[in-house]
């Protein structure tokens, strides 16, 4: 425990604090994210979403962006997070799972806190974010960084084997984006699709939140339970893998 | 790790290493399907095999081999740094390693953030770290380079600050792999001080190195890997004259043996016998012993050769060498063409270690060099004295 907090910080001071301005950049960056997107968005694309015109683009795809950002980012960071640190494995005695979970979690700390930022200043700048929505957002972030923990842990494990995987995961994670209803909303497909959209289990993410926070949507509903089951399914396919290739790693490093 | 007897740090029963043969992308990823599936990986190359070790509390060992032996697979096998792949491991107690240089140190944050990590890795509380970091950086003496990135340390530097954090530890079971060597004359002085003081203390060592003056300054018994697998345990001056022995006889059958001179008019040495022993097998001596180097020499026109004889260390250094040319000896007559010589040191003061001891017959006149015989010769002993032979000195 000491240890992972040890690396946690570690990995959280050098990806944050190691920068000039430091935890400044936490608030700053978000501001220019949504910045960028009324830009784009409302001012040369004019695009129109449908079921966002009530919120705002900039509050309907601020909301959705960040879930996406959180797991996008934690999984590529950490699927080389076993890799990068070959100079500590067979060298020292250190558990990899800890790598795997320092480099997730301090990933997705820094994301929370601009998650965070945003909603804050889409309040403050009129939107209607629900308060008792953002509470009820909680859980539901808890079960997506259940999800990327596991996929996380799937992929670092792999990343030792095939050192492809890096690569093939960043092309990968740009075409789910898209298949992912972040930057548009299921009601702008045709009929077929939007069912299809289903199948991607990382479309309940974006929607519920926007649901709850911007709908104040509260009830729970089968697709709550279904996204559940799968973050946990995620995790236990990641624990599974990662625990049966971890005592090969420094055969293969 | 299952509980184990009081006093028994370490225990290894049947463990081996393997490490898989991967030359292409293809096949990583076929060992990991295999190893996915639960089945053993692909091919594999073994550098450890059936080794069984108990180390005690208050033991010292030191673990010696040559390069590729495993010795340095074998420690990490024992810090769990690297898992076995048959066979048991326990530990008990807490343990520090410093396995290789700069191991586990991250090059670009500086020497306090891996003064940090290092200590967190050897189990200390944060607490205990945040206590003791300024008793390990004023150990480690590298001034102030201790805010500066690792990278642009210097080895000696490294290892400064890596042996500082072990000592801060004072673990159960010390483990250190060769980096005694690193650094420079006092810090190596101070390092084996502390272990001194730690081993007086009853703390257990475990030492990997080449040098056999520190292993057997410092610890009690030694082990001797040989292709992963343990060729000798002990008393530590056995195992290590035994090892030193294995080199000069590798040594010797690497070099190309000398063209030996078959002039019928020429000299050449028939027999050599060793304290009254024949034979190519390596003379072993206690300190002090007497030699007796026994020597026919064939005399192709039957005039009477001179010798002349010469001790070399493992390394060619030259001892000591004369000739019976030099010492006004006469060769006596023992047949035809037959001349028999003896030379006689009644107390070597040889040092332990290994020698060469060459003779080379040579023509009356003692001036050309005809034949050369080379023996082996092993003094074993207790001395710590440095050097090569004894000086005769007395303190007042």
């Amino acid at each position: 425990m000491q240890l992972l907090w040890h690396f946690f910080g570690r990995e959280f001071r050098s990806r944050y604090l190691g920068s000039m301005s430091g935890l400044l950049w936490a608030v700053v960056h978000p501001a220019l994210q949504l910045l960028m997107y009324a830009l784009v968005f409302e001012k040369i694309f004019k695009a129109r979403i449908t079921g966002a015109e009530a919120h705002g683009m900039v509050a309907y795809l601020g909301v959705g962006f960040w879930a996406w950002t959180l797991f996008a980012e934690s999984s590529a960071r950490a699927s080389t997070s076993v890799i990068d640190n070959a100079a500590l494995i067979g060298k020292v005695a250190v558990p990899p799972h800890l790598l795997v979970i320092a480099s997730v979690s301090s990933s997705a700390a820094l994301h929370l806190v601009g998650y965070s930022a945003a909603l804050t200043l889409l309040a403050l700048t009129g939107s209607a974010i629900d308060p008792l929505g953002v509470l009820l957002a909680i859980p539901v972030m808890a079960m997506l960084m259940v999800w990327t923990m596991g996929f996380a842990l799937l992929v670092a494990a792999v990343q030792v084997f095939v050192r492809d995987l890096a690569q093939v995961l960043s092309q990968l994670l740009a075409f789910w984006f898209f298949l992912t209803p972040v930057l548009y909303s299921r009601a702008m497909l045709p009929e077929f699709a939007q069912s299809l959209m289903d199948w991607n289990p990382l479309t309940y993410y974006p929607e519920r939140l926007r649901s709850l926070i911007l709908d104040a949507h509260y009830a729970p509903g089968w697709n709550d339970l279904t996204a559940l089951l799968l973050a946990l399914a995620m995790l236990g396919l990641g624990v599974l893998v990662f625990t049966r290739l971890r005592r090969h790693f420094e055969d293969f490093l | 790790m299952s509980e184990i007897a009081g006093d028994v740090l370490v225990r290894m029963q049947g463990v081996s290493k393997r490490y898989p043969l991967v030359h292409r992308n293809a096949d990583r990823v076929r060992a990991m399907l295999r190893l996915l599936g639960g089945r053993r990986g692909l091919a594999d190359v073994a550098v450890l095999q059936g080794i069984d070790l108990t180390v005690r509390r208050g033991e010292s060992l030191g673990i010696i081999g040559e390069n590729g032996a495993g010795k340095s697979t074998l420690l990490k096998v024992m810090t769990g740094v690297l898992n076995a792949s048959e066979g048991r491991v326990e530990v008990q107690g807490s343990v520090a390693a410093l396995l290789e240089l700069g191991a586990g140190f991250h090059h670009e944050y500086t020497g306090r953030q891996n003064i940090a990590t290092a200590a967190a890795l050897m189990g200390m509380t944060g607490e205990e770290i945040r206590a003791r970091t300024d008793e390990i950086i004023e150990y480690a003496d590298i001034g102030r380079y201790i805010d500066e990135p690792i990278k642009h340390y210097s080895t000696g530097m490294v290892v400064r600050l890596g042996f500082a954090v072990v000592a801060a530890r004072r673990p159960d079971l010390l483990i250190t792999d060769e980096v005694l060597a690193v650094g420079d004359e006092s810090f190596q002085k101070k390092c084996v001080r502390w272990i001194e003081d730690y081993l007086g203390n009853g703390g257990t060592l475990l030492l990997v190195s080449h040098s056999m003056y520190h292993v057997q300054k410092l610890c009690r018994h030694a082990l001797w890997l040989q292709g992963g697998r343990i060729q000798g345990q002990g008393d530590v001056y056995q195992v290590t004259q035994d090892y030193l022995a294995y080199h000069e006889r590798k040594t010797a059958a690497e070099s190309a043996p000398e063209p030996r001179s078959a002039d019928a008019d020429g000299y050449r040495i028939e027999r050599v016998a060793l304290n009254g022993r024949e034979g190519l097998v390596p003379l072993v001596l206690g300190e002090g012993s007497p030699l007796d180097v026994d020597v026919e020499v064939y005399s192709g026109d039957d005039r009477a050769p001179h010798l002349a004889i010469g001790l070399t260390r493992a390394d060619g250094t030259a001892v000591y060498g004369t000739t019976s040319e030099i010492d006004a000896a006469r060769a006596s007559r023992s047949g035809r063409r037959r001349y028999r010589m003896r030379i006689e040191f009644d107390a070597l003061t040889l040092l332990p270690g290994q020698y060469t001891l060459k003779l080379h017959a040579l023509d009356p006149e003692g001036l050309r060099l005809f034949d050369t015989e080379v023996r082996e010769l092993v003094i074993r002993g207790h001395s710590r004295e440095l050097g090569i032979v004894r000086l005769a000195h007395r303190w007042t």
